[in-house]
């Protein structure tokens, strides 16, 4: 049966169909609109970090055949848009005065934006502006990523795809547009500019001709003490075709800044409330409360709770309007030991909020879910966008 | 047009920040000197919030709120939150090249942590996190924590 449907869509993509059928040899999806997620694959020269989904991309000069494929992507739903560090990029791009700081929780990318043809699996591509990540584009930072002119006025900007551990990043979050700042740097210094939304950096999956209502992102379980790879899927569309029908989830609407409300449960009887946000791209579970006394581990790793006997909690996770409701548990490790045996894929890493009040469900709450994204104004059979669901 | 008179009025405030700011701005660890110049600069609403153990001057623009927390007539902590961070330059003031640092020593050690961060410099330290549209940080000097004060009163 799986057999049957990749040769289905054999005229598509054919690393999809490889990866899609047959690397996980399990019974994942397949079909022109699944992306294969991999955690640590044994290819990966970078995405080999712990609990960094990615995929891989390709982009063409726009109506033509001058195509790449791009490996090692990081696939986050906290973001929207595609970027691709300019060093990864091997096919020429007409040039681009138009440059854009992006802001993420953490990490700051700088750029051009360019406006290429982008293949999502076997989908009909679609003609989107993307970021191309170049730190020293308008002399404002250096190879590094040290400030010189320091436009977007940060510390440091991510400057390579060693460095920031993928080639780049596909945002499939809730929203169609990036929150970047753009400027025209035709002459210097650059000077703010506002732009037509059409030429802003976009979630591509808006665009596709069918599969354009949010996004699925599929990854199995792993044991308590991690696993050292994992395949999982992105699937394109929620309810638009064979293998992305949703069943049994719950909705979860967000504001508009895409966020829920997370009632956190540090011990029992006692509850917070937090704001939640979903971010594939936050590679652990971030949490505080201060009644909360969890050691911090030592050295490099400090941003990350180490227990000294694992922990259960739970937490509810809630709409925006107060319901539905759907109660989460995870249990947080020592990670130490996970860390040093190699696994990159693990379910137990948590890590402090420094912002009181924000619950940031990372990776680890992907693992062992299927977790949907509803993209913002788009209709489907579980509502019109934003909305989470699982 | 709502959205692009919005985005004009937005990009006009970072201009200001990005070019006049600089003798005026109250900075870490520095002095509190000009408020009301501040808020001028910044082309943004100052609301002062007394409180027990110090003095908090908000100041709100249309890209981003910033708190600076004062005691003994010295900024100790900055904390900010909205759709981008202030220009943490002029806000870490001398702290600044500290701040920048350590942060570029934690990127070169290999890719960091996406979600949170904490950069922590020899006097100073910076905490950041939030997502696209909603950037949130805060940078506090732990010696001059007034006491009975703790960085998670910092937001």
């Amino acid at each position: 049966m799986i057999l049957k449907r990749c040769r289905a869509v054999l005229s598509a993509v054919a690393i999809t169909i490889l990866l899609g059928c047959g690397g996980s040899g399990s019974d994942g999806p397949s079909g022109p609109n699944v992306l294969a997620v991999t955690i640590n694959p044994s290819s990966a020269a970078v995405c080999t970090s712990v609990n960094v989904p990615c995929t891989q991309v390709t982009i063409c000069q726009p109506g033509t055949s001058t195509c790449q494929t791009i490996r090692d992507v990081l696939v986050d739903t906290g973001s929207s848009g595609l970027r691709i560090f300019a060093s990864a990029v091997r096919i020429p791009l007409a040039s681009s005065n138009l440059g854009e700081c992006m802001y993420f929780g953490v990490g700051t990318e700088w750029g051009t934006v360019h406006t290429v043809d982008l293949v999502l699996g076997g989908e009909p591509a679609v003609l989107v502006p993307i970021q191309v990540i170049d730190p020293t584009f308008a002399g404002q930072y250096t190879s590094t990523g040290q400030p010189v002119s320091n436009i977007c006025g940060v510390g440091v900007v991510d400057s390579s795809p060693v460095q920031a551990g993928f080639n780049g990043i596909l945002g499939v979050g809730l929203f169609p547009f990036d929150s970047g700042f753009y400027y025209n740097c035709a002459a210097l210094p650059c000077a703010a500019v506002t732009i037509a939304a059409s030429q802003q950096v976009q979630n591509p999956v808006g665009l596709l001709p069918v599969d354009n209502n949010g996004v699925i992102v599929a990854l199995p379980s792993v044991p308590v003490s991690g696993s050292p790879f994992v395949t999982g899927s992105l699937i394109l569309g929620i309810g638009t075709a064979s293998n992305n029908q949703p069943s049994g989830v719950t909705v979860l609407p967000t504001d508009s800044s895409g966020q829920i409300v997370t009632r956190f449960h540090p011990s029992p009887g006692v509850t917070t409330q937090n704001v939640g946000i979903i971010d594939s791209g936050s590679n652990v579970n971030f949490f505080s409360d201060a009644s909360l006394s969890i050691p911090l581990c030592p050295g490099n790793l400090s941003f990350l709770y180490c227990p000294s006997s694992p922990l259960n909690f739970s937490a509810v996770n809630t709409g925006l309007s107060g319901s539905p409701s759907s109660l989460v548990s995870f249990q947080i490790v020592d990670p130490s030991p996970l860390l040093n045996s190699g696994n990159a894929a693990i379910s137990t890493l948590g890590g402090p909020a420094f912002s009181p009040g924000v619950f940031d469900w990372g990776l680890p709450f992907f693992l062992g879910r299927t977790v949907y994204v509803g993209l913002s104004g788009k209709a489907s059979m579980l509502g019109i966008g934003p909305f989470w669901a699982y | 047009m709502k959205y692009r008179l919005a985005l004009a009025r937005a990009i006009a405030v970072s201009m200001t920040i990005i070019i006049d700011l600089p003798s005026s701005w109250a900075v870490l660890g520095e002095p509190v000197s000009s408020v009301e110049t501040d808020r001028v600069e910044l082309a943004g609403q100052l609301r002062m919030i007394p409180e027990q153990l110090h003095t908090i001057q908000e100041i709100s623009t249309s890209e981003f709120v910033v708190r600076e927390y004062v005691s003994r007539d010295t900024v100790f902590a900055l904390a900010w939150r909205g759709r981008r961070p202030p220009n943490l330059v002029l806000l870490l003031g001398s702290y600044f090249q500290e701040y920048q640092e350590a942060a570029v020593a934690a990127a070169s050690t290999g890719p960091r942590m996406r979600g949170m961060t904490r950069t922590q410099g020899p006097h100073v330290v910076v905490e950041e996190g939030g997502h696209p549209g909603d950037i949130r940080g805060r940078a506090y000097i732990p010696s001059l924590l007034p006491s009975g004060m703790t960085k998670e009163m910092i937001q």
